[in-house]
């Protein structure tokens, strides 16, 4: 059994980096992130020995985290009856916490980026994410979240598409 | 300041902007959320033995659970003695033993004892009544009730008694003991009070444990016991009893004496008696009469003699007067035929003559009919094993 947590440790330690992003991503606040990352590893612990391919760790974990989000804003909506609980303070918290190469002025523009983003649905803004910010195979996109790779082009290309329109003519820079 | 608009793809725009290297320095560390998710969860046990032992623990508390007896069976059994103070003639025990057993209800056990020096004269009558049915009171109360629709008001003494145990039995007895017990029902006797005295064979084996206790012997054996040659050889004696003969062995049989043994027959051979499951030839029922026109006996679907259904069937069974019987056109079956629809309604009965007295042979005689009970009405096997039979030899109830 020991073997078996290191082999758990050791996957996750691959993963943290990632998992974190994306559960900053899909949390904005950073409290959030780390109390949705760490139920996730909890959760992962338990289900360790259902994973039959170790190779697919990251796919098969992120889906995991993914999965409990959904979980939790489920639980929230029901419970606080708010429909949307995004808007302007968790795109700022996500700004803040997605630090930038170039300082102020390039912030503004990635900001409306993420104002863009956030004004998407999440069946298209995930995979967008996954695949444009982070990088993400198709495949692996497929796997995290459930979907045929066929589904994740096509929500990815509606992404865009979507992104672009919202952009507009918002997407400005004042120099 | 001058608005710029970008041709630039927005996304890469944003990632090339976003500093990860920055992020990874803000990210809690891995330790750190492992640590976390530990309080929100214990981590597996670390160690193999400890994950075996965890396996180990299940299965032994699954087994303890199914094969532990933690079960509760409660079983009983009352029992109820009339002895009467007068003395009665043959005919008038005949009549109060009909009565009698016509009026108990069908889960009651009953039983008679009738001794007298010779035929023609009086003799002592006692009735015995057992069930698992009912509470010793109950059956008091019932046997009471019988008697006095009989139209007895004579004093008489009455015993009561009731035999209790609890035991404990695991779920896999319950089930098994279930299985085995629909098994024996199709192979031993299918009246519901032979199936509930089968069920009862602790309280019996307990009772004999006593009585062998009093004698300074242990019980090591006991059961009721089918056709099985090897079954039956498996124990030290039988008893005749009803509705199948009774297996015992006893501590160290094989080494006492002839006389010891013999104390020990005795003594369970008593005790069934006063159990009222003893096949004893004091039986009015049993005893072969010249004074009853029509005598039954009844044959269950196994071919076994039931002495239950036979005294029920003799007590419903018209008998003749004086000048019926002389009559030439009397036909001793018709009475038979009525009693059945009474006693056996629904099972598809075959009528022969045991006596070697020819039938209709006229006044004097007596009428020895053995029904043999072929099976439920209802049914393709009734037809296939009436097929069997020579039509004169059907009779259909």
């Amino acid at each position: 059994m020991a073997v078996r947590n290191a082999q758990f440790v050791a996957h996750y330690e691959e993963v943290h980096l990632q998992a974190w992003r994306l559960a900053l991503y899909l949390c904005g606040r950073r409290e959030d992130a780390e109390d949705l990352l760490a139920e996730a590893v909890a959760q992962a612990i338990r289900s360790f020995d259902k994973l039959r391919d170790e190779n697919r760790f990251r796919p098969w974990f992120l889906r995991l985290m993914r999965n409990l989000h959904i979980d939790h804003l489920r639980r929230r909506k029901r419970q606080l009856d708010v429909a949307d609980f995004g808007g302007d303070q968790v795109v700022w918290e996500r700004l803040g916490r997605y630090p930038t190469i170039s300082g102020p002025q390039r912030r503004a523009e990635v900001r409306t980026v993420f104002r863009a983003l956030d004004r998407l649905a999440e069946n298209l803004r995930l995979p967008l994410v996954l695949s444009a910010l982070e990088g993400y195979s198709v495949k692996e996109i497929s796997e995290i979240m459930g979907i045929g790779q066929g589904t994740v082009k096509v929500r990815i290309h509606r992404a865009r598409k979507k992104l672009m329109e919202f952009l507009g003519d918002d997407f400005e820079v004042n120099w | 300041m001058d608005t710029v608009r970008h041709g630039k793809d927005p996304l890469e725009l944003a990632r090339g902007q976003l500093d990860f290297a920055a992020i990874a320095t803000q990210a809690p560390s891995s330790k750190d959320i492992l640590f976390k998710a530990q309080t929100m969860v214990p981590m597996a046990p670390v160690r193999p033995w400890q994950r075996l032992a965890k396996t180990v623990g299940a299965a032994v508390a699954v087994g303890l659970l199914i094969f532990m007896p933690w079960l509760p069976q409660h079983a009983s059994f009352s029992l109820v003695r009339v002895t009467f103070e007068q003395s009665f003639n043959q005919y008038d025990a005949q009549e109060l033993v009909s009565h009698y057993t016509r009026e108990m209800p069908v889960n009651v056990l009953t039983g008679v004892e009738y001794s007298n020096e010779s035929p023609g004269k009086a003799g002592q009558l006692a009735l015995r009544a057992s069930s698992a049915y009912h509470t010793a009171t109950d059956l008091r109360r019932t046997v009471e009730t019988a008697l006095s629709s009989a139209g007895y008001a004579l004093p008489y003494q009455l015993l009561e008694g009731q035999i209790d145990r609890t035991t404990w039995q695991s779920p896999f007895e319950h089930v098994f003991g279930f299985i085995e017990a629909r098994t024996d029902s199709r192979r031993l006797s299918n009246n519901d009070l032979a199936q509930a005295i089968l069920r009862q064979e602790d309280v019996y084996a307990e009772g004999l444990r006593g009585q062998l206790r009093q004698l300074g012997y242990k019980l090591e054996d006991f059961g009721f016991i089918g056709e099985d040659a090897g079954e039956r050889a498996g124990y030290d004696f039988l008893v005749d009893c009803w509705p199948t003969d009774v297996g015992v062995s006893v501590q160290h049989y094989q080494n006492l004496t002839d006389s010891e043994q013999k104390e020990i027959r005795e003594r369970a051979g008593e005790y069934f008696t006063t159990l009222n499951i003893n096949r004893d030839s004091t039986n009015l029922v049993n005893a072969a009469t010249n004074w009853l026109p029509v005598v039954v006996y009844v044959y269950d679907t196994n071919g076994r003699y039931d002495p239950q259904l036979t005294a029920r069937m003799q007590a419903w069974v018209e008998q003749p007067s004086a000048t019926e019987v002389t009559s030439v056109s009397f036909e001793p079956l018709d009475n038979v035929r009525s009693a059945l629809k009474h006693v056996i309604p629904d099972y598809q009965c075959r009528l022969d003559y045991l006596s070697t007295d020819k039938p209709y042979a006229g006044a004097g005689r007596f009428y020895k009919i053995k029904v043999t009970m072929i099976s439920l009405k209802s049914g393709n096997r009734a037809l296939t094993d009436l097929s069997q039979f020579s039509d004169e030899d059907d009779l259909s109830y």
